[in-house]
């Protein structure tokens, strides 16, 4: 059994509510203040899209601690999705959504992270995927989606 | 030797966090406690008692036991500079390789988790070993990962007992009376 697996099998322990909030109030504005956001000239929301058109923010897992360290600090980290809802009507738009939302992921990747305060250490941002759809619906209307996990310290 | 207690609810398990070594970094008469063990999540003190069991003639069994020798592994500890203990270790093991200096640290346990019988609160269990062996195992890591540099201490020299205090991440040792 290695290292992942005995990880695995032992119960998620979640983080606080606040620290949780904090984090995807912090990740949401650093993202919205991104170029490649604000080139589709939308605001990345949280959980909610609009019928036709919209980005939103949404959970994966709530974050949770990946490892408990024994002078009590710890490592947590929370997993989202970038969702992208536009109508697509050939190849060409589909493989702009993607590229929209890997540019995002990108950026995510590549510049410094946002400022959580000073109990919480970024260790990274990462995409954990490329684009892809997950959904398309009868009126044209797609959804594409990035994954990316945020990977912190509280010490 | 005072007798102690266990100052957290009954029926409820210790969290670990409630068993700390320190390395003195400053002076043995000012001391300054600083915590080992930064990032790392699993890490036991070991107790080797020396034990020699044997059979007399009749059939029973008898043991003899020594006074433990105390050894205690912290991996990968992840070097970060603001971690004042991992500082004084690798200056002297990586740059001094102060192989007298490593053998003779001054080190301090304390359990949290245990108060004196009718002692202050706040109080807590401590042992002062004034002459740990600290080895520094490696330094490394992973390519896109940390540097670690691993430790073994075998904690040493006079024991004294007595109690800590923390106070805003300061930590005082009282010897016992």
């Amino acid at each position: 059994m290695d290292y992942n697996d005995q990880n695995q099998q032992k119960a998620r322990v979640l983080v606080s509510a606040e620290e949780q909030a904090q984090i995807v109030r912090t990740l949401r504005a650093w993202l919205n203040s991104s170029p490649p956001v604000q080139a589709l000239s939308l605001v990345l929301d949280y959980e909610y899209l609009p019928e036709t058109r919209g980005l939103t923010m949404t959970t994966s897992q709530g974050a949770y601690k990946t490892a408990q360290f024994i002078l009590g600090g710890y490592r947590a980290q929370y997993s989202f999705r970038i969702v992208y809802r536009s109508i697509a009507e050939d190849a060409d738009e589909r493989i702009a959504m993607d590229e929209a939302l890997n540019a995002i992921g990108a950026w995510a990747e590549t510049n410094d992270p946002p400022d959580f305060g000073e109990a919480i250490r970024v260790r990274s941002i990462r995409r954990a995927d490329t684009s892809g759809i997950f959904a398309r619906y009868d009126d044209g209307v797609e959804d594409h989606q990035i994954s990316i996990i945020f990977d912190y310290e509280v010490i | 030797m005072a007798d102690y207690t266990f100052n957290t609810p009954a029926g409820q398990t210790i969290a670990r966090e409630l068993l700390i070594a320190y390395l003195n970094t400053g002076t043995a008469s000012e001391p300054v406690w600083s915590a080992v063990g930064k990032r790392v999540e699993d890490s036991s003190s070991e107790y080797d008692w020396q034990t020699e069991t044997k059979k007399d003639i009749l059939g029973s069994t008898y043991g003899t036991m020594k006074k433990p020798i105390v050894t205690q592994s912290f991996e990968p500890c992840e070097l970060d500079a603001g971690d004042p203990a991992q500082l004084a270790l690798w200056q002297m093991g990586i740059v001094d390789q102060d192989a007298q200096a490593l053998a003779s640290q001054d080190m301090l346990i304390v359990h949290f988790y245990a108060t004196p019988s009718g002692g202050a609160t706040g109080a807590a269990f401590a042992e002062r070993y004034a002459s740990c062996m600290i080895e520094i195992t490696g330094e490394g890591g992973e390519g896109g990962g940390n540097i670690g540099m691993p430790i073994n201490v075998t904690y040493g020299g006079e024991r004294t007992v007595g109690t800590a205090t923390r106070t805003g991440g300061v930590v005082t040792f009282t010897p016992a009376a």
